[in-house]
């Protein structure tokens, strides 16, 4: 794909049958929008979007390569050939942003691939929990989350995507190779994970946990069942640009998992665009 | 110029320490306030104001009395070595503190708090508004507090509201006017941050008040910039001198029992063990 801009913020959105992904996506880059007036976001998906908070709507370039999927994660693999920046930052669409992230580029500007490595909790601080990383731990791969990538156009990114796409494709026979892994579906964090592990962990992470989102996954957050979403239990709010949850204000990027926020969010950061205009 | 009008302004100001004591059957606060009075004006320079709901006998140690009503937060056990310690715990209208203070600097402290130093002393010469302790020590080096730097089933930062600086300021009269509007509603808030309500906390309740003035941004929150120097509720103590105190305490090495000793000179200590605190203090319940 042609570079068609320096920077910008890529969205990869599939709707499921139960999800629509393109609507998280669209809260997403509204709060980009809201944030970062001037930036540039792309969203790659196969549904046809229209909406101008996108600067540019692309097709997965080679097709959806899993049509019968739940969720679509063997396409991701695909974003490296579909985005039009030279350097890109790749958000999960179930995300949204507290505050500009423009910062980030002085971070990631001198790798060439950077993966996010661990996560915080509710309270903005570094969590610890393990809950969702059993198999992670059992063997010995590193902590990556794929929520949010950097990379410049560059022989690493093109091996990493190359890696990423490969172990989709071999999923069925790759995970024979690790502990405990033998019924479980291909998920893009730990296949970000085993390419990290094959090209080497410190040529596409930073050595901090820097970048950082907070993941609102039940157990992170201290809540003791994952039967009932975190959006049962905390209170929210959404104060201007920001999201307030049971008081704390959010001052990373929130992964909100919990997809049913998606159109309330997504409503919140059209109006405060309106309001702007 | 803008620094010596400052400077000014400041020694004019007036300061001095606040303790509230309200006795239960089980603890004679108000002999803990008496016995740390002298204590604070010779290591801090301060006057002491005893807040309290009955006059006591001998009040010659402090700057003022001040009479308010006793409120119970609920009931607490006081001696952790006796299952039948149970008593009423008036720990309430902590947040009148702003309001009733007569000094524009104030510290007000737990009449559990041993001032055996002048540390505290340099919280008045910083340009904050309110300052607590964020960090307990355990001064026997047990980690008997890895819990106690949060709250509640949500793990909420816990602030500690034993030893308390602030001064007159927006910011301050904020955070106890906050405090009050929590120990109002203790039960909506013990919904909101998920801890037990049947007991009233101060420390639960600053902590809320200080995240909310301080901007829902906990990090953002100022603290005291060193841990509260603490014996646990094990640990047994005896004065050797007027700053000398013996720390004994048991501790497990090699899962054996070991009997500890600790001499602590000078240093500020928060008391858990309130029946060994009270027989040094003259206690008389």
């Amino acid at each position: 794909m042609a570079v068609e801009f320096e920077r910008g913020y890529l969205i990869i959105a599939q709707n499921t049958r139960e999800i629509d992904y393109v609507s998280c996506a669209r809260a997403l880059a509204r709060s980009l929008r809201w944030w970062m007036p001037d930036c540039r976001i792309c969203l790659i998906t196969d549904a046809d979007e229209q909406d101008p908070v996108f600067d540019r709507v692309r097709p997965l370039p080679y097709g959806d390569q899993d049509p019968d999927g739940q969720w679509k994660l063997s396409n991701d693999w695909q974003v490296f050939h579909a985005s039009p920046f030279r350097e890109t930052i790749k958000l999960e669409a179930d995300m949204i942003i507290n505050g500009p992230i423009d910062h980030w580029w002085a971070w990631f500007e001198h790798r060439d691939v950077v993966v996010s490595r661990g996560m915080r909790d509710y309270l903005n601080e570094v969590s610890d929990c393990r809950a969702y990383r059993r198999h992670w731990d059992d063997n010995d791969l590193p902590d990556l989350y794929n929520a949010v990538t950097y990379w410049r156009l560059s022989a690493t990114a093109a091996e990493f995507f190359q890696w990423v796409k490969q172990l989709f494709e071999n999923w069925s026979t790759v995970r024979r190779t690790l502990k405990y892994c033998d019924s479980l579906p291909a998920n893009t964090d730990m296949i970000y994970a085993m390419a990290a592990k094959c090209m080497g962990v410190e040529r596409v992470t930073l050595p901090d946990p820097w970048p950082s989102m907070i993941h609102m996954k039940p157990a992170v957050n201290y809540l003791k069942t994952d039967a009932r979403p975190w959006t049962d239990e905390f209170v929210y709010e959404l104060v201007e640009g920001r999201l307030r949850i049971n008081t704390v204000e959010q001052t990373w990027p929130v992964h909100y998992h919990d997809k049913r926020l998606s159109r309330e969010l997504e409503e919140h950061y059209g109006q405060l665009l309106a309001s702007r205009h | 110029m803008a620094r010596g009008t400052s400077r000014t302004i400041k020694a004019t100001m007036s300061q001095g320490a606040v303790l509230f004591a309200f006795n239960n059957d089980r603890v004679d606060y108000v002999s803990q306030a008496q016995w740390s009075a002298p204590r604070i004006n010779r290591h801090l320079g301060l006057p002491v104001t005893l807040i309290t709901d009955k006059m006591p006998d001998d009040i010659g140690m402090f700057d003022r009395v001040i009479i308010r009503e006793s409120r119970s937060g609920g009931t607490r056990k006081y001696d952790h070595m006796n299952a039948d310690s149970s008593a009423n715990w008036y720990n309430r209208g902590r947040c009148s503190a702003y309001d009733v203070t007569p000094y524009d600097q104030t510290l007000l402290l737990d009449t559990d708090y041993i001032v055996s130093s002048n540390n505290l002393r340099s919280l008045f010469d910083t340009d904050q508004d309110l300052l607590c302790h964020r960090y307990v020590l355990d001064v026997t080096d047990r980690r008997n507090f890895a819990r106690d730097t949060r709250f509640g089933a949500v793990e909420f930062p816990m602030w500690w509201a034993t030893v308390v600086y602030f001064r007159r300021s927006r910011a301050a009269e904020s955070v106890f006017a906050m405090m009050q509007m929590i120990e109002t509603h203790w039960y909506h808030y013990s919904r909101l941050y998920k801890f037990d309500q049947d007991l009233y906390r101060n420390d639960y309740a600053i902590s809320i008040a200080l995240n909310t003035v301080y901007g829902h941004v906990p990090d953002s929150v100022p603290s005291i910039p060193w841990p509260l120097f603490t014996a646990f509720y094990d640990v047994y103590l005896n004065q050797l001198d007027q700053d000398r105190f013996q720390l004994n305490y048991v501790r497990m090495i090699e899962n054996q029992q070991r009997h500890q000793r600790m001499i602590l000179e000078d240093c500020d200590l928060h008391v858990m063990n309130k029946p060994d605190l009270g027989k040094i203090c003259g206690s008389r319940i």
